[in-house]
């Protein structure tokens, strides 16, 4: 299987022609992005007037414009966001990394918010860990950035602006939480995502030779709605929140944040390394599943998969 | 009995199992649902919101089907409105001022929303009637202890508004995202609801804060809500000082200083190497 | 500048090499240009088709190529430090070697630094280093740090060569852009006492100030590493690690340059033995504090046996993963190299560069080893069904990149070779005037006799 596959990359690495080594001599021009401006007329949308009646506008309009770069870059003003994530309440059910996916219109592999599987220790039990960026305060991937590409803003939000970054990588091993994507390969890019003007606090679209991450939704937030992540758990695992207002949400469910993290005994992941997390975690008790109902959906292979790479045996 | 025939025969067999699938489709229509909800703000905008659903295994959203939402006054309906579902499979009616004139003798107002069905679902219809009333969200503050008080009154019967009492109202803090709850409790025979003021909650950078009052679901009433704002809340100062750090955009001040001393240092040095150079190309006479 | 007959017998002998190829060298060029242009090519296909193409993914985000990037910066350490110290100490059996040296930072700065641009993803964008520059990325530091020391290298390569240019001027030769070229560079340099004393200071100058820099420049990029929270990186140590794991490549690499250039332009006369020994030594020695940093470096991270440091090591040491590569790269290639040089019999030329490229090559898997199993693993379970995105594989675009590296450093070298003579002629030709190979021997003899003299004094007053 892994011999065949070789095969192909080699066959298909040898079937490029030599003019691409002439073609080479325009690298800017190559790098052009693969959006081009849409040809079809401009799709419109049923909209309701605040008057009853309905009207017809096109659909870019409606869609929120997002802000100034300037204003990507210094945050929400007052806010300081944060997230709280219940163990107890995770069953690997996936949804939310659909609805990121979803959200900036992202591949199948590509997956800013990842669910593990962990184990302590051998003797302990396993549960199922999302974990999205987790915006530390100390961001370890914002001081080795170059070029200012990723930074982090007023509200606690670290963003990556794509139409800055040079693809280094820096701040990919500098990042102990393996939260950050790089966009290998040119990634089939919708006509929606295309028409959309690009915005760090949207990430859409992506570009190809750039780094790309979980962004903690900062222009659902300023529509006052939650993180797709959050709305797309159908166990409302998930809570966001702003610091500032003392309150975590996942939809159903309020929070005082404050209360939430001290009565259940909520964590920092790792906090030994002093990135100053704004995800917090509340313990893996009295869990609501147990944890193998998360292996509901996948193949014996996976679950084999999953079971091995746990802990970590020596 | 060869291969070849049997081949046929299951073919056939499975030709009829499927053809009898597509019959049974087409005669037996889909259950259909409708819910709908009567919402009222504090700025006294009236609408109600329809939901539609469809049965196929389960009751799901129907989206893209005509809703009509009715006047009813005396067994005679007034269409008002006749809206499309979006992909929730709701449908929002925004009352005009006209509609909401109508209440019949008992005080009430009565809407219909109707779904007519088509060719592959059920019709679905759903009454509401709605007693008008209003909520007043209002601060005192005795001695030290500070109070929020509501006032819930039906509106529709002339001049002087009726308390509502004995019935329950949700108080709450609006936050960005959504509501915390921080009292549920019963009007009293005056129509009135006092509850403590949360002082420790945060409000914005002067501690203003806004208390919402709601009635939910209520039989009469539907859903009303108003709110007010106090600057009573603990003030969230917005410190945001620019700094200079590792993650910051300026970098600290003694790296910068070392980064120009050490450059600097090297420089000047190439600088001189190339005057001495300059130097030997001048020195070309000397013996 | 006038040259005395010895030095334009030398000149001649030197000149003669540089305007005819020769057929072997003509068949080297064609196949470092094949090479070459296999690179092009191979970074063609990388442009267009996006770094999917090679076998970096979203762990091991750096692979072959930041592996030879340290490596060229690593061997570039022969010109500055050796040339450096060798000058500043003077020396005196430097000079057949020192432009061999210098030539080898200049040319391993100018190709290492490429290999980042082939690890960037956006390449079109590296004038935004300039426009948005952050002083506390390392990378930047990194940019600085090398840009400053390349500058450095060229400038201490050329006024190193001034002499010789000067006496290059005299030399009728054919092409007209030589004779242009050779006039433009040598500053109407004649040898009179003003400008010996300007042209020696400006040398001393940039002899002391090159050996700090070089230090900076491995430090810096060694930091790179040692700034990250990931095992096997995240080290103290890493900066001084780096630095001498630098050196010794470097004088590894000065060795085999030398045998080459000895064996192509019949050098005999002016490379002799006396200079493998010499170099063969401080390989030695170097290789020892190498040997040394890397067992603090595994030892610590051992007995401390912090989760992650232990996953790295486990890696190491398994025979299924990197067991046999380590091997080569800390044991091996470092003992061998010890063994030979350490006792007199075994020094030969050939031994000494046999060993020099066994260092060479250890030394380049060993960054392999530093970057590659560290990438492998990450602090959150590697539960990733994508077989590449576990362990690193080099593509054959990857391969090609680097023999391109390697071959584009071959032919400037061979082009270099062209254009200045690969020993430093009139500084030899003096130095052998006034004896100064000799002068060794003769102070050794002198110092033996005056020893045996006081020997016998004090027998004699003891009596």
């Amino acid at each position: 299987m892994e011999e065949q596959k070789n095969d192909q990359s080699r066959r298909a690495f040898f079937s490029k022609t030599v003019p691409a080594a002439i073609g080479m001599l325009g690298v800017s021009g190559l790098l052009a992005e693969a959006c081009k401006a849409p040809e079809e007329e401009e799709e419109k949308v049923s909209l309701l007037a605040p008057d009853g009646k309905l009207v017809q506008v096109s659909k870019s309009s409606i869609s929120p414009q997002p802000v100034s770069p300037q204003e990507a870059r210094e945050g929400i003003p007052g806010k300081k966001f944060v997230m709280v994530i219940d163990l107890a309440r995770c069953k690997n059910a996936r949804q939310c990394v659909a609805q990121c996916q979803k959200m900036h219109n992202q591949p199948a592999e590509d997956e800013w918010i990842k669910v593990f599987l962990m184990q302590d220790s051998e003797d302990t039990a396993p549960y199922w860990f999302p974990k999205p960026c987790f915006h530390c305060n100390q961001p370890p991937c914002v001081k080795v950035c170059p070029v200012g590409a990723t930074y982090k803003r007023t509200d606690g939000i670290v963003l990556v602006d794509t139409d800055r970054c040079i693809g280094c990588k820096f701040c990919m091993t500098a990042c102990p939480y393996s939260s950050r994507v790089f966009q290998w390969k040119e990634a089939p890019k919708s006509a929606e995502s295309c028409s959309q003007p690009y915005s760090p606090e949207t990430s859409v679209p992506s570009r190809v030779g750039t780094v790309g991450k979980c962004d903690f939704c900062p222009d659902m937030a300023r529509q006052g709605k939650l993180p797709g992540c959050v709305t797309g758990c159908p166990n409302g695992v998930i809570f966001f929140g702003d610091k500032n207002e003392d309150i975590v949400s996942n939809g159903s469910e309020s929070f005082r944040f404050s209360e939430l993290v001290h009565d259940r005994a909520g964590y920092h992941f790792m906090a030994e390394l002093g990135t100053e997390p704004n995800v917090y975690y509340l313990p893996p008790v009295d869990r609501l599943f147990d944890y193998e109902k998360g292996f509901n959906d996948l193949s014996d292979e996976q679950v084999e998969f999953y079971k091995n790479s746990v802990v970590k045996k020596h | 009995m060869n291969s070849g025939f049997k081949h046929i025969l299951l073919i056939l067999s499975i030709a009829l199992i499927s053809a009898h699938g597509i019959i049974a489709q087409e005669t037996e229509l889909a259950n259909t649902k409708l819910q709908a909800a009567y919402y009222k703000d504090q700025n006294n905008l009236e609408r109600i919101t329809a939901k539609l659903l469809i049965k196929s295994e389960r009751y799901e959203p129907f989206a893209n089907a005509e809703v009509h939402f009715y006047s009813v006054k005396d067994t005679t309906k007034t269409l008002l409105k006749t809206i499309v579902t979006d992909e929730k499979g709701e449908a929002t009616y925004i009352l005009e001022p006209d509609a909401k004139a109508s209440s019949d003798s008992t005080g009430q107002v009565v809407f219909a929303v109707e779904y007519d069905g088509n060719p592959t679902s059920e019709s679905a219809s759903k009454e509401i009637m709605v007693t008008p009333a209003a909520l007043k969200v209002t601060f005192f503050q005795e001695d030290t202890t500070k109070f929020i008080s509501i006032e819930a009154f039906e509106t529709g019967g002339g001049d002087t508004p009726i308390p509502i009492t004995e019935t329950e109202i949700g108080v709450f803090v609006k936050r960005t995202f959504s509501y915390l709850n921080i009292a549920k409790e019963a009007t009293n025979t005056e129509g009135k609801l006092i509850v403590p003021f949360p002082v420790d909650m945060p409000g914005d950078s002067i501690g203003v804060l806004t208390i919402v009052a709601k009635i939910e679901d209520h039989d009469l009433y539907g859903n009303v809500e108003a709110w007010g704002t106090i600057n009573w809340a603990r003030p969230v100062p917005i410190a945001d000082e620019a700094r200079r750090g590792l993650g910051d955009t300026d970098a600290p001040l003694w790296m910068v200083y070392t980064l120009i001393v050490l450059l600097s240092a090297v420089w000047f040095h190439y600088a001189y190497v190339i005057f001495l150079i300059i130097k030997i190309k001048l020195a070309k006479h000397h013996i | 500048m006038k040259l005395d007959p010895k030095s334009a017998r030398s000149l001649e002998f030197f000149t003669a090499q540089m305007v005819r190829i020769s057929r072997p060298g003509m068949i080297g060029l064609a196949v470092m240009l094949l090479v070459v242009f296999g690179g092009i090519y191979a970074l063609a296909v990388q442009v267009i088709d996006g770094h999917i193409v090679t076998g970096m993914r979203d762990n091991v985000v750096w692979g072959i190529y930041i592996a030879n990037f340290i490596f060229f910066i690593g061997i570039s350490y022969a010109g500055a430090l050796i040339s450096g110290i060798l000058h500043l100490l003077r020396v005196p059996w430097r000079a057949p070697i020192i432009r061999i040296a210098e030539m080898i930072t200049v040319i391993s700065t100018m190709i290492g630094p490429s290999y980042i641009l082939l690890c960037m993803g956006r390449l079109d964008r590296l004038h935004h280093l300039a426009l948005y520059g952050r002083i506390q990325s390392p990378i930047l530091w990194d940019v600085l740090a090398i840009s400053t020391y390349l500058t450095g290298s060229i400038i201490f390569l050329y006024l190193a060569s001034i002499r010789d240019l000067a006496a290059l001027r005299t030399y009728p030769f054919k092409s007209k852009w030589r004779i242009w070229l050779y006039k433009f560079l040598s500053v109407d340099f004649n040898g009179n006492a003003a400008q010996n004393q300007y042209l020696d200071r400006a040398l001393t100058i940039m002899s002391a100030i090159i050996i700090p820099l070089a230090i900076l420049v491995h430090s810096v990029l060694a930091w790179i590493f040692g700034m990250t929270l990931r095992p096997g990186w995240h080290s103290t140590i890493f900066a001084p690690y780096f630095v001498i794991a630098a050196v010794f490549s470097g004088t590894g690499v000065l060795i085999i340059a030398m045998w080459v250039f000895r064996k192509v332009y019949h050098l005999e006369s002016y490379i002799t033995k006396i200079h493998f020994n010499y170099l063969g030594i401080i390989l030695m020695i170097l290789g020892a504090l190498y040997a040394y940093f890397t067992f603090s470096e595994y030892l610590t991270s051992w007995y401390g046996s912090e989760t992650w440091e232990m996953e790295v090591l486990y890696k190491l040491f398994d025979t299924n993963e990197y067991w046999w590569w380590f091997f080569f790269a800390a044991i091996l290639g470092v003992v061998l190299p010890i063994a030979v040089i350490l006792f007199p019999r075994f020094r030969t030329i050939n031994s000494i560069t046999a060993v020099s490229v066994i260092a060479v090559l250890a030394l380049w898997v060993k960054r392999y080893l530093i970057i590659i199993p560290t990438l492998e693993t990450p602090l959150l379970p590697l539960q990733d069904m994508r077989p590449e995105y576990i362990h690193y594989k080099v593509t054959p675009v990857e391969w090609m990149l680097t023999f391109a590296g390697i071959a584009m450093f071959c032919l400037l070298f061979f082009l270099f070779s062209k254009f200045l003579p690969i020993v430093n002629v009139v500084k030899v030709t003096e130095d052998r005037s006034y004896g100064a190979l000799r002068q060794i021997v003769a102070d050794r003899i002198i110092k033996r006799e005056v020893k045996a003299f006081k020997l016998k004094e004090r027998q004699k007053f003891a009596h």
